[in-house]
């Protein structure tokens, strides 16, 4: 038996490492390259359409080969750089057949999207959707309200119902929000081992004791596997698997807990500056807690998901152009 | 980015499928206790060229990537059949590496036959995860090494043919740098295994040395060069350390006790169910990252202890959260919950401990020397 080209790649397509360069870009640009510039960004409409610019919307709205794998790299470099505003929340509307899809796209309205009476990023929004046990709807702001994450989230109320499968709607938030949360991870890791590398006590660098050290690798660990889950769920969207829902949830859980993991080491490794208000660690982890909180939520997903979905990345069922299930 | 296996790769899992129909219940997996069919289910993959898949063709092997190796030993972990024979892995593609033409002709064959079983002979008492301190030491007398001391924790070798042995040829504080491999033979006269019941119900020996006999010619590599080799026979075998499916079996049986025992309608089951299952995802995940990282040793190693830690963790939360479902019934010896508590303890010490594994992961991972 003579060997093929190897099958299984994790190396991502060029295009989508151009458009992750190019996110890079843009968040040094107009978020600045410190994480002390960037927490105090705070959402506004010319920072949302900006980042319009870049065309993350537009790539997120249009299908193609690999839209939502784009989709995903681009979220997980504005989650490293803590991007504010309802990002997953408009990738997964982007989905929906609606007259107002080319204004999402150029920026020029802000969607959100909850599935509970309490919707980040509401107060800012034009377009309020909801998806709960009843399907999709529109919805209205009762009011804005104060929350852990700072999302700028308001208390919604039903509006009327639509029409539209959910299904693929909460796929995409699901994979988006894992992206997101993939890539403020990796930020707090590296926050914090930059930290464990330099600040000394005892004599050594702290990042020599263990306990410093182990949940750092940990979460790290916990980080490259929800990653890959979550660039496969994008992938399955893409491929418009019968199965891509299951893995994105799946993604989500992993990257949930992944992140906030991540993000409570780097609060314990910096120490009390890790616990300030205006501290480099709490703007960002804070978000990722209310995002993993509030409908649809890590809580609801885990009592959702199929117990079968544990051979989702199993290679053979991966052939090109295949579904599962 | 490419998550599928290629024509050929799936043609040969569906050769593998195929040969195990007749093995299943072969069941030795998670306890090796039948030998004579364990030796004969390794003469019967020898029979297809399957110890030798990663071989180089020149040294009587397929000369197939890492990939076709850990297909056929994924399939065998979720089948629960066998593991992978410290023989052809380890000690085979050592000698390919290291060894003379002789020791090539003498021993490749009967290892890619499955005509061999190795048991594995490098902790001590006094050295476990530091093996660089081990002091079993050989001395090199009129062509012969004699060889005192005793190792500990080598499993099966009360069932092998020969132990594969790390021993200190340099100075007493030579450390890594004083160290050389042996084959010995597990009947040597003045050689004695004394086995330990693990509580999965495997052996571990440890195996004493007074003035055992070792011919110089089974010597492999240079001596005191032992440090060097090992650590390029193990990035060998990383693809193959933990299958991920070892970890699907582990929960498709939890879960089907479970569900049998009808405690998903528990919705605290359920969810730690659901975690469970993503669980088992990240692991494939992990094995994924080991498959692709082959290019870039930093990156290997990373990716493969990482991959051990998280597939051992999980195997880990599986076999407790069944304890922790509520239902007596899994302490019973006939409920999988049973088998898999005791078995699963053992897995995060076996070939490198979870510290070690985590210690590896911040150090190239992220630069921290922990």
């Amino acid at each position: 038996m003579t060997p093929e080209n190897p099958s299984l790649s994790l190396t991502l397509p060029v295009e989508a490492r151009d458009f992750a360069d190019a996110a890079t870009r843009y968040c040094a640009r107009n978020l600045g390259a410190e994480p002390h510039d960037r927490q105090a960004v705070n959402f506004s409409r010319d920072l949302w359409r900006s980042m319009a610019e870049l065309g993350l919307l537009e790539i997120a709205a249009t299908p193609g080969d690999s839209a939502m794998l784009l989709t995903c790299v681009g979220l997980e470099v504005l989650g490293y750089h803590g991007f504010p505003g309802p990002l997953a929340q408009s990738v997964a509307v982007m989905g929906l057949s609606d007259a107002r899809q080319p204004a999402w796209a150029g920026g020029e309205r802000v969607p959100t999207l909850g599935g509970d009476v309490l919707t980040a990023w509401a107060a800012v929004a034009d377009d309020l959707f909801l998806i709960d046990g009843d399907g999709l709807s529109q919805a209205r702001l009762v009011g804005p309200i104060e929350t852990l994450g700072a999302t700028r989230a308001g208390l919604v109320e039903r509006a009327e119902p639509l029409a539209g499968e959910v299904g693929d709607v909460l796929a995409r938030y699901h994979m988006a929000i894992s992206a997101y949360g993939v890539g403020a991870g990796r930020f707090f890791i590296d926050l914090a081992a930059e930290h464990a590398r330099t600040r000394s006590q005892f004599g050594r660098p702290i990042g020599e004791f263990q306990a410093v050290a182990f949940p750092l690798a940990e979460s790290l660990i916990g980080l490259e596997a929800a990653q890959l889950m979550t660039r496969a769920a994008a992938m399955a969207l893409d491929a418009g698997r019968a199965d891509a829902a299951d893995l994105a949830g799946a993604a989500r859980l992993s990257s949930t807990r992944a992140a906030l993991k991540a993000g409570f080491a780097a609060h314990q490794t910096l120490g009390a500056y890790g616990v300030l208000d205006d501290g480099p660690v709490g703007w960002l982890s804070r978000r990722i807690q209310e995002y993993a909180t509030l409908a649809p939520s890590s809580r609801g997903l885990r009592a959702s998901l199929s117990l079968d979905v544990s051979r989702l990345l199993d290679p053979a069922l991966w052939r090109e152009g295949r579904q599962c299930n | 980015m490419q998550l599928g296996y290629s024509d050929q790769e799936r043609a040969f899992q569906g050769e593998v499928l195929a040969f195990l129909e007749d093995w299943r219940g072969l069941d030795q997996y998670l306890h090796g206790e039948d030998f004579d069919r364990l030796r004969a289910f390794y003469q019967a993959l020898g029979a297809r060229n399957w110890l030798s898949l990663g071989w180089p063709i020149e040294d009587g092997g397929q000369g197939l990537p890492p990939i076709f190796e850990f297909l056929l030993w994924d399939e065998m972990a979720y089948a629960r059949v066998a593991r992978p024979p410290l023989s052809a892995g380890i000690v085979a593609k050592t000698i390919i590496r290291f060894g003379t033409r002789a020791q090539k002709a003498r021993w490749l064959e009967p290892i890619r036959t499955g005509q061999l079983m190795f048991s594995l002979g490098y902790s001590e008492p006094g050295a476990g995860s530091d093996l660089a301190g081990l002091r079993t030491r050989a001395e090199l007398r009129d062509g012969k090494y004699i060889v005192n001391g005793s190792k500990i924790w080598s499993s099966a070798a009360q069932e092998a043919d020969y132990l594969w042995l790390l021993c200190r040829t340099g100075e007493v504080n030579s450390r890594a740098a004083g160290l050389s491999l042996l084959i010995v033979d597990l009947k040597s006269p003045n050689l004695r295994i004394r086995p330990m019941a693990k509580m999965s119900g495997n052996i571990f020996c440890e195996i004493f040395f007074d003035d055992v006999e070792v011919p110089e010619d089974q010597r492999i590599g240079p001596e005191n060069g032992a440090w060097k080799m090992m650590n390029a026979s193990l990035a060998d075998e990383r693809h193959v350390q933990f299958p991920p499916k070892r970890v699907l079996a582990d929960y498709e049986s939890v879960r089907d006790w479970a569900l049998t025992q009808g405690l998903d309608r528990d919705p605290v089951v359920r969810e730690k169910l659901a975690e469970l299952a993503v669980g088992v995802l990240e692991c494939q995940a992990h094995a994924f990252r080991v498959l692709t990282a082959n290019h870039d040793p930093v990156l290997a190693s990373v990716a493969a202890a990482a991959n051990k830690r998280a597939c051992t963790d999980a195997i880990q939360a599986i076999a407790r959260a069944a304890m922790d479902f509520g239902a007596p019934m899994a302490l019973t010896q006939d409920a999988p919950t049973h088998l898999l508590w005791r078995q699963t303890t053992e897995e995060s010490l076996g070939g490198g401990t979870t510290e070690i594994m985590t210690s590896i992961v911040a150090r190239a991972g992220l630069g921290l020397k922990a």
